[in-house]
């Protein structure tokens, strides 16, 4: 197997590299966070002009012919230097479902998306819906010639940034029910949407929005408004790889950080990096962070395979990257010691958003379910 | 008993005989060629640089 990049893909991650350094640093970036918008558009429209929001979508849909390696380049650099500008959000999932939109979606949203015009958000999970994608009490109503929304999404990631929404809601059939579920294009200035705007605890935005019997034409859904699931799962895989790569980012900077700490911080006379039972502690941070990038590449490239071995392959890098998260962010801190937990040192914001990110788009026990489950399902076709 | 600790009346169904024996040889796997320990150590010094 060929894992090295392409000439494209590195020169997207030098380029990105550079920007980051160049106008990203720690204490930019915390003032940007501490600041009333809480991230900056200036920051996005340089992402445009680089090409990031285009690398990973065909030359067809006015991309640059790359797919979802390059989004993981982009994501492991974002990563790296805690950027919080919505490239998930509005790239990997937004752009995600539109291109697999109609030609007129395409030309409406995708095109602008890329220019850096459009912001997109994705809401779909509710207060009491846990990690199911399917678990909606979001309608949405045929309505003459299209179609009425109501509801309430939790969380939703980006959203105080965004333009437009990707809305998931029932359109027939019971709460949990896999089919009746579509997918809808939402502006999010359309006459009864409101929302309330927070800042995340790593150190991100996001809203409750809610839903008061929305009106959106039949050009807002997106592909089959009776079977949407299959998309939307389609869809959250790729997100949960490209945040694997994220997670990858972040782990490597915590990671190094914390030896390069451990080689400064001098107790009982010697740098505390010179103890073993540390030497080991951050050996085992490096190898997690080793075996993240493992599975994340295999997520990465099993994303066009059949429906199964798509969805184990997200799930089980979600799981492991969910558990390497946990011990490096936990052990970055316990070797920076006190320090470690103060608002002026970068770690502590790494750990923040490595835990973040395993509760996004469903946490380690979800994800072992669900490869369970797949796995369990899988075998039992065998044995037929 | 032909002394190679397999099991000559293979306990349980057969696809299991070796389950235990492999269980029991594989723990050898973190100590020859250098224990974990020991890689560890060379990590420290040839990846990490302390």
């Amino acid at each position: 197997m060929d894992f090295n990049f392409t000439e494209e893909q590195t020169m997207i991650r030098d380029s990105l590299a550079r920007l980051i350094k160049d106008q990203y640093d720690f204490d930019t970036r915390r003032k940007v966070v501490a600041s009333k918008e809480g991230w900056r558009p200036k920051m996005w429209a340089q992402f445009a002009e680089l090409g990031l929001l285009a690398a990973p979508f065909s030359e067809e849909d006015g991309g640059l012919g790359g797919g979802p390696i390059d989004a993981m380049v982009v994501m492991e650099e974002f990563g790296k230097g805690l950027v919080v500008e919505p490239f998930l959000q509005s790239v990997v999932v937004g752009g995600g479902f539109l291109k697999r939109g109609s030609d007129g979606q395409k030309a409406e949203h995708l095109a602008p998306m890329i220019a850096g015009e459009r912001v997109f958000a994705f809401a779909y999970a509710e207060p009491k819906g846990r990690y199911n994608l399917a678990d909606l009490e979001t309608t949405a109503t045929k309505d003459g010639a299209g179609w009425k929304i109501s509801g309430h999404k939790a969380v939703v990631a980006g959203a105080p940034w965004a333009s437009h929404l990707i809305v998931s809601a029932r359109t027939a059939g019971g709460r949990r029910d896999t089919k009746g579920i579509g997918v809808f294009i939402v502006a999010k200035d359309a006459k009864g949407v409101t929302t309330r705007d927070y800042p995340t605890v790593d150190g991100r935005r996001a809203s409750e929005v809610h839903f008061d019997n929305v009106s959106v034409g039949e050009d807002a859904v997106i592909g089959d408004a009776g079977n949407g699931l299959p998309l939307i799962e389609r869809v959250t895989d790729e997100a949960i790889a490209a945040l694997c790569a994220e997670a990858c980012g972040a782990m490597k900077v915590a990671q190094t950080m914390t030896v390069e700490y451990s080689r400064q911080r001098k107790q009982f006379g010697t740098p505390i990096g010179k103890f073993q039972v540390l030497q080991h502690k951050m050996v085992d941070m490096f190898m997690e962070a080793e075996q993240s990038v493992s599975m994340t590449y295999m997520a990465t490239l099993k994303l066009d395979e059949d429906d199964v071995t798509r969805k184990k392959a997200a799930s089980a890098a979600k799981v492991r990257i969910g558990q390497a998260g946990r011990f490096v962010g936990q052990n970055a801190i316990q070797i920076h010691g006190g320090m470690g937990m103060t608002d002026e040192l970068a770690i502590g914001h790494y750990f923040k958003r490595l835990t973040i990110i395993d509760s996004e788009f469903g946490n380690v026990d979800h994800h072992l379910k669900r490869y369970t489950d797949l796995s369990a399902a899988d075998m039992a076709v065998a044995a037929e | 008993m032909d002394g190679h600790g397999i099991n000559d009346f293979g306990v349980g169904p057969e696809y299991s005989n070796f389950a235990a024996d492999t269980y029991f040889n594989m723990r050898k796997t973190s100590i020859y060629g250098g224990s974990n320990e020991i890689q560890r150590n060379i990590i420290t010094k040839m990846i990490l640089g302390l």
